[in-house]
Formats: C-alpha cells, sequence, structure tokens
C-alpha cells in the first residue's frame, strides 16, 4: 500500500472521528457516519480486499444511512439527553482502556502481506490453488463464500431472517 | 409508511434511476464468479432500489413485493432455496452442500459447483433484499413524531 494514501486515510479518519464526537445534532451524526463508513472502504479497497469494501460500501455507507435516518423520524430531538460529566469520565475511561488494549496487542499481528504469517500458511494457500479447478471459480472468494463455506453462508443468511423477523416483531405494524 | 415527497423531478427522475440500480445489483449477483461482489452486496443493491421507491411513491408504491408480507416472505423464500438447495445432495447420499452431486448428468462436477454458487448467490440475494425492505418498514412504521 501507498504509506502516503494511507497516512491520508487515516487522518482523515481521526478527523472525522473527532468530528463525530464533537457534533450535537443526530442528522449530522449520522452524515458523519456514513461518510467514515465510506472512507473505511476505500481504505479497504486500497488494501486489496474489494469484495469486502464492496460489502462495507453498500451496507455500512449507504443502507444503514438510510435506516437511521428513517429512525430519526421516530426520535424527538428534545428528548436527546446530554450525559452529565461523571458519565463522560466513565465513558473515556472505558474507551481509554479499550484502546489501550487494542494497541498493546498491536505486536502480536503479523506484518502486512507477510507470505509467512499463520493465516496465510494454513487453508488459503489450498483454497487460492484449487480454486478454479475445484469449481470453475474464478474469483475465490465467491469460491470460498458460497462453496468450502457455504455452511457459514447458509447459516449467516438464516440468521439475518432471524434479525428480520424480530425487527418485525418488536416494530412491525399490525397487518 | 413514509409519506410521498411528490416532486415533477422525483417521479421522472425514479424510474431510469431504479432501472440502473437494479440491473447493476443483477450483474453484480451473476457476476459475482468472477468479479467482486454476489449475493449480500447485489441484494442489499437490489432492496436499496426498492427502498428509493417506497420513500418516493408511499404506500401508493404499486408493487406487490413492496407490503410486510411480501418482503418477509421474499427473506423466507431465499433462506428456504438456499435450505433447499443444501439438502438436495443428501437425497444421494452425499454430504450437505456437496453441489458436485447436484443432478445435473451433462455437467463436469467443477461445472456442477459452479451452478451451485450461481443458486447461492441469488438465494441469498433474495433473502437480503427482502429483509432490507423489511427492517426499513419496520423501522419506518405508521408512528410519526409530533412536530
Amino acid at each position: 500500500m501507498n504509506p502516503y494514501i494511507g497516512g491520508l486515510l487515516s487522518v482523515m479518519l481521526v478527523a472525522l472521528g473527532i468530528a463525530l464526537i464533537r457534533v450535537r445534532d443526530l442528522f449530522a451524526t449520522m452524515a458523519l457516519l456514513s461518510a467514515f463508513s465510506g472512507l473505511i472502504a476505500v481504505l479497504l479497497a486500497v488494501l486489496g480486499a474489494v469484495d469486502v469494501a464492496f460489502t462495507e460500501a453498500v451496507v455500512g455507507a449507504s443502507i444503514s444511512t438510510v435506516l437511521l435516518m428513517t429512525l430519526l423520524r421516530r426520535i424527538d430531538p428534545r428528548e436527546v439527553v446530554r450525559q452529565g460529566p461523571l458519565a463522560r469520565a466513565a465513558a473515556l475511561a472505558g474507551v481509554g482502556a479499550i484502546g489501550f488494549v487494542l494497541l498493546w496487542g498491536i505486536d502480536a499481528l503479523p506484518p502486512f502481506g507477510d507470505p509467512q504469517s499463520a493465516p496465510t500458511r494454513h487453508v488459503a494457500p489450498a483454497y487460492i490453488e484449487r480454486a478454479l479447478q475445484d469449481t470453475a471459480t474464478p474469483n475465490v472468494v465467491t469460491a470460498v463464500l458460497a462453496d468450502y463455506r457455504s455452511f457459514d453462508t447458509l447459516i449467516e443468511t438464516t440468521v439475518i431472517l432471524t434479525a428480520a423477523m424480530a425487527c418485525i416483531l418488536l416494530l412491525g405494524r399490525k397487518p | 409508511m413514509t409519506a410521498p415527497f411528490d416532486s415533477l423531478m422525483l417521479r421522472v427522475l425514479l424510474g431510469p434511476l431504479v432501472a440502473c440500480l437494479q440491473i447493476f445489483a443483477l450483474y453484480v449477483v451473476f457476476h459475482g464468479h468472477t468479479s467482486p461482489g454476489g449475493g449480500f452486496q447485489g441484494g442489499v443493491l437490489l432492496g436499496a432500489s426498492m427502498i428509493l421507491m417506497m420513500l418516493v411513491h408511499g404506500r401508493a408504491t404499486p408493487s406487490l413485493m413492496l407490503s410486510q408480507r411480501g418482503s418477509a416472505a421474499l427473506a423466507a423464500a431465499g433462506v428456504l432455496a438456499y435450505a433447499t438447495l443444501a439438502a438436495i445432495p443428501l437425497l444421494a447420499g452425499r454430504p450437505m452442500l456437496d453441489y458436485a452431486a447436484l443432478p445435473l448428468p451433462s455437467l463436469e462436477p467443477a461445472q456442477r459447483r459452479w451452478v451451485g454458487i450461481l443458486i447461492v448467490e441469488a438465494s441469498v440475494a433474495l433473502a437480503v433484499a427482502g429483509v432490507m425492505v423489511s427492517l426499513f418498514q419496520s423501522l419506518a412504521g405508521d408512528k410519526e413524531v409530533s412536530p
């Protein structure tokens, strides 16, 4: 990855994060969240994970923004209460602790694109070598998702159906 | 449901926009074998196109699909199609989801897997589109915030 592009995206992400903390208006918060997701999608595409970037762009940046904006019609802005100083200090401490643990663990991650790291030596080479002759599918990601790991995908699809059913039961109109 | 935003611009532009979105969604679903994307992303795009129609037309949307029952049935049908495909190899005494055991005698095993992947992508797209539309309908609801 080009370090300038990565650095620029990281700076923009941090700036968006700070803006998200500072902004008070819910509509603006949702617009910023959408922009944040869009930048994450660009970052993933730059890193070469095109399928994940596509998913982030359509789900994170687009459809969840639409769903959140729909929710906004049900929320009265005057009911949104700003937390007191004690609660904010507790939140800051919690976020700081999680951030510290994540940064502490960063050493344990393999370097980006390391061919000797455990994930790249385990089953990935077998998938990459055999996907085309096994499934006649050039996109290895599709072959893994829909064939080698098809059971996962089946259950994932069931999970989102369950989520939709829960939403209908909790919020839906009576037919 | 969402109140219609009546505007000449929206009414004129909606048709071509939705048509382009849906064609792109189908391309993403059925070209997932060779390009990025697949059932999930294509399904979200398909759902987004329907949500766009509902945002503009509101209740008056002229489609069976866009009722609460219709979208829930679509989501369930997608999962059911996937589960049926998963069960077919069991009839031939093979493991679940082994697409090489699909009853397509004229095709090589690899091509049978290719067909299996295609069916999976299409079912996932149906399920995800139904779920997205259904989520939107539940969240939009009837309740309005008093101004």
